[in-house]
């Protein structure tokens, strides 16, 4: 066939993407329980099993930026301003443009699926090892510091009802074959919901498919793709239905990860001063002109790889890769829309800061009508709204009135076993969660979110608390992160089903030592 | 090992090309049990049908492209939102040159026309159609939106026809640039880009090290073959240049590889070149006939230089023009109409070509004789001295890429 120019003449037609090694899936971190030899934290990046578990994608450059820093106290005596908010961005804009240099750990596969591991700016030294893949390696940093890692397939140690929240947003992807040419069909313009609203035939559950959402999907239907209800639905017995059912969506999937140990005093030269350990994750995928460079003329090149990999220069090397995917925050995606492709800034994300407060705004306007249905207090000022609205902003002067409380309020912890030392460590602010899009590392707490994140975390539901108003009170005592996984409130909402809105714990159970993810299924 | 995973031949598939469309084979028989049962799974048709139109581009097959559109036209009426298989019925109906059904399925989906893909191949359609500056807006228009690898090479491609060889080998390498280990085959795509305009320039070794870097990023794929066997007939290793070309000819049915074939045949067995030849006319007849619009400039090609008869050039030729007013069609026209003897409508229609802008030595070649023959000596001198020398060598052997 005559090509006349025809770049994409044998390529799908369309840009839609499969999944990917690439595909980067939580960043966890949290202080290490083992202080033998001084303190350490657990890092894991996990991603698609992509060729499939245990087997990574020789392709892909796998990035782990660290940054140890002294904890911030956010000005609390300051009235929450779009000017404060504004100058924190500003701040946070020239560190991360300055000299900030974060380390790093690089890793990738060679073509037998060996792994190289390399350590680059860290305070204990540069150095790199090669290990076998799915296996538990100790390694040794020229200072004497050993650091543990896993490179392999293990369970997806997330737990959670991802149809669930896409339902939530209308997300028709989920539900529908929505066709690529229309980009607008995806994310629907109806309320965002945490209850399901009356005549919402395009989202509501539907008894004749159970499986809808959850792999089978529906022809996108024709006609006007709206909801012109007024209220939320209820049953015959006044109920509100839940567009969460508590399930594991992730039950029995694998995926691949890196997961380290480290000692804080290898990360930086004043642990005692360096209590938060910034971190976040990226992967690269190697670049088509270089591989054409590494593809064998002559066979000897396959038999001796590392003849190729000394000739390249580490500064060198982020040129022949390009950046596909980042990883910091749970939800950093939803609440930023991170994915699509190019906001994917890590931890330099702050310019996405209007963007974020708009956003959130957005969400609000969904989320905050739902918490005052079901009688609880909410941080999201939406005026006394008896059904959630389907709202965007084009400024953020406007849309900021509306989230400063979301935005500014300290996210409550339902006990004091978080700060493990007792220490004046102030409650963290969604403001300061998701911008810059790392995962901050208290090493005085526990780790758990969001000073860090555990395996353990029931992360999906701790984000959608931050929609609650934590100066109200329940049973006596005060909203806190944790209060969507509780049974209890549940059990009295007028609501079906009477479950919390994402599973409250793992498929597998996790190890209490490292690589401390399940095993594989 | 899987049985399953064998090629046509029972062997393992081992190239690029061979390993990609066993997948699409696979994927294919996947969904071919269901794809098109009543109350279609529109997600699932659609799939379908691209993949066939994915299989029928990747092995050139002309029959198979056909046979796919009436898949895609029983899909279209089956579901609710038709956007992504109006879509892949405009790309097919613009890789068998026929605009004016491009344009039609644009207009009546003017919201395909919305998406970024919609705006790319309305710009070609625009190229194609001889509006230059509109697909120029529209490639840039598309950059600045997104930034693709094909979007610059669409641009390239452009700047490479107005003359401008040196940046448009900086986009095809920004291009290829913008691609990953997961793209090889388009990147092998882009070296052969690259190998056309060294071979424009007549920089054939630098033409062999882009087609060397395409066949190393995409083993085994039969448009690096054929480039590669063009590229020796225009060396003058015509004996080496035919043995690809029968190689290819195993692999892929396209009647344009017979008369590479029979052409270079002509010039060394010409008792060889015969059946070639005839069986590259038969099927392109057979395409005209049939209403088609592919081969109507293989056609005027083929009778203007392979087995030169004036007058079914001129008819094959005007029926192309006909369909797409191009500085190409418009340039084989010209000579068509120079060769029944009509030096003043070539004229015009060399002048129609030149007002485009295009720089190209076969333009320029034709441009200088026809201008020549119409009296108009100025004019026939300021192209052939455009026309470098070295042209002149093998210059009775084109190949259509």
């Amino acid at each position: 066939l005559a090509d006349h120019n025809d770049p994409n003449a044998v390529n799908s037609i369309f840009s839609d993407i499969d999944v990917s090694a690439a595909d980067l899936y939580d960043m966890f971190g949290f202080p290490s329980s083992d202080t033998e030899g001084g303190e350490k934290v657990v890092i894991a990046l996990t991603f698609a099993s992509v060729p499939k578990p245990g087997v990574l994608d020789p392709d892909i450059l796998y990035r782990i930026q660290i940054a140890p820093d002294e904890r911030v106290v956010w000005p609390a005596a300051h009235e929450p301003a779009l000017d404060t908010l504004l100058g924190y961005f500003d701040a946070l804009k020239h560190k991360y443009l300055g000299a900030f240099r974060p380390s790093e750990i690089r890793v990738k596969v060679d073509a037998n699926n060996r792994a190289s591991v390399r350590f680059l700016h860290f305070a204990g030294g540069n150095f790199s090892c090669e290990l076998e893949t799915n296996r538990v390696a100790s390694m040794q940093s020229p200072g004497g510091h050993t650091i543990q890692a896993f490179v392999g397939g293990r369970d997806d140690a997330f737990f959670n009802d991802l149809p669930g929240f896409f339902r939530s947003i209308n997300y028709a992807p989920q539900f529908y074959h929505v066709p690529h040419t229309m980009p607008e069909a995806r994310e629907l313009k109806i309320p965002k919901t945490l209850l399901e609203l009356e005549g919402n035939d395009l989202f509501n559950y539907d008894p004749k498919f159970p499986d809808w959402g959850h792999g089978f999907k529906k022809d996108l239907p024709s006609g006007p793709l709206v909801w012109n209800g007024t209220r939320f639905k209820k049953d015959a017995n006044g109920n509100y239905r839940f567009v969460y059912s508590g399930k594991d969506a992730q039950a029995g999937k694998n995926l691949n990860a890196i997961i380290l140990e480290i000692p804080l005093a290898f990360l930086t030269n004043s642990p005692g001063k360096h209590r938060i350990v910034n971190v976040w994750g990226e992967s690269w995928v190697l670049k088509a002109a270089h591989k054409v460079e590494t593809i064998p003329d002559e066979p000897f090149w396959l038999e001796h790889p590392r003849a190729l990999l000394d000739t390249v220069r580490l500064d060198d090397e982020l040129k022949k890769y390009k950046l596909v995917d980042t990883d910091g925050q749970p939800f950093a995606d939803a609440a930023l829309s991170e994915r699509e492709d190019n906001r994917q800034m890590g931890a330099n994300n702050f310019w996405l800061a209007p963007h974020f407060i708009k956003r959130l705004a957005h969400l609000g306007w969904g989320f905050g009508p739902s918490i005052s249905a079901l009688g609880l207090k909410t941080s999201f000022d939406h005026d006394n709204s008896p059904v959630s609205v389907h709202k965007t902003y084009s400024t953020v002067a406007a849309a900021f009135p509306r989230v400063k409380k979301t935005l500014f309020q300290e996210l409550r912890m339902p006990d004091d076993s978080w700060n493990k030392k007792g220490l004046p460590i102030p409650l963290r602010r969604p403001v300061e969660i998701f911008i810059p899009n790392v995962n901050a590392i208290d090493m005085d707490t526990t780790g758990t979110w969001p000073f860090g994140r555990r395996l353990e975390d029931q992360v999906a539901t701790r984000f959608l608390a931050m929609f609650l108003d934590m100066s109200a009170e329940f049973n006596g005592k005060h909203y806190h992160v944790e209060l969507l996984n509780d049974q209890t409130l549940w059990d009295v909402a007028p609501i079906e089903p009477k479950t919390p809105p994402n599973p409250l714990k793992n498929d597998r159970e996790f190890l209490h030592h490292f690589p401390y993810l399940a095993e594989p299924w | 090992m899987d049985s399953g995973k064998r090629n046509g031949n029972g062997a393992m598939p081992e190239t690029d090309y061979e390993k990609e469309l066993e997948r699409l084979q696979t994927d294919i028989s996947v969904l071919a049990p269901d794809a098109l049962r009543p109350s279609v799974d529109a997600g699932r048709a659609t799939q379908y049908a691209s993949l066939l139109y994915q299989r029928a581009s990747l092995t050139g097959n002309l029959k198979s492209l056909r046979d796919v559109e009436s898949v895609i036209d029983e899909v279209i009426g089956a579901v609710n939102h038709a956007g992504d298989l109006l879509f892949l019925k405009a790309n097919l109906a613009f890789k068998l040159h026929r605009l004016d059904d491009v344009a039609t399925i644009l207009r009546h989906a003017p919201s395909l026309c919305e998406t970024p893909e919609g705006r790319a191949l309305r710009a070609d359609l625009d190229f194609q159609s001889g509006r230059y500056r509109e697909a120029r807006q529209g490639y840039e228009k598309a950059i600045a939106e997104n930034r693709t690898w094909d979007n610059l090479a669409r641009l390239a491609h452009w700047i490479f026809k107005m003359g401008d060889d040196a940046e448009a080998d900086r986009l095809y390498e920004e291009a290829e640039d913008e691609l990953t280990a997961k793209q090889m085959r388009s990147f092998a795509w882009l070296e052969l880009q690259r190998g056309l305009l060294d071979l424009e320039k007549h920089h054939h070794a630098a033409a062999h090290e882009h087609y060397r870097k395409a066949e190393l990023a995409y083993s085994g794929y039969w448009l690096v073959e054929q480039h590669v066997a063009a590229l020796l007939a225009a060396e003058g290793h015509f004996a080496k240049a035919a043995e690809r070309y029968c190689r290819i000819a195993e692999r892929v049915p396209k009647p344009e590889i017979h008369e590479a074939i029979g052409k270079l045949y002509q010039m060394q067995r010409q008792d060889e070149a015969e059946p070639w030849l005839k069986s590259a006319e038969t099927e392109y007849l057979e395409s005209a006939e049939a209403g088609e619009i592919h081969y109507l400039h293989h056609l005027a090609d083929f009778y203007l230089h392979t087995a030169p008869d004036p007058q079914r050039a001129l008819y094959w030729a005007e029926l192309d023009a006909k369909h797409r007013a191009n500085f190409s069609t418009q340039a084989v026209l010209a000579l068509a109409l120079y060769r029944n003897g009509r030096a003043e409508e070539a004229a015009e229609q060399i002048t129609a070509a030149l007002s485009s802008g295009v720089v190209d030595d076969h333009i320029f070649s034709t441009a200088a004789q026809i201008f020549r023959a119409a009296g108009w000596n100025d004019k026939a001198d300021r192209y052939a001295t455009r026309v470098p020398e070295s042209h002149g060598g093998h210059a009775h052997f084109h190949m259509h890429h």
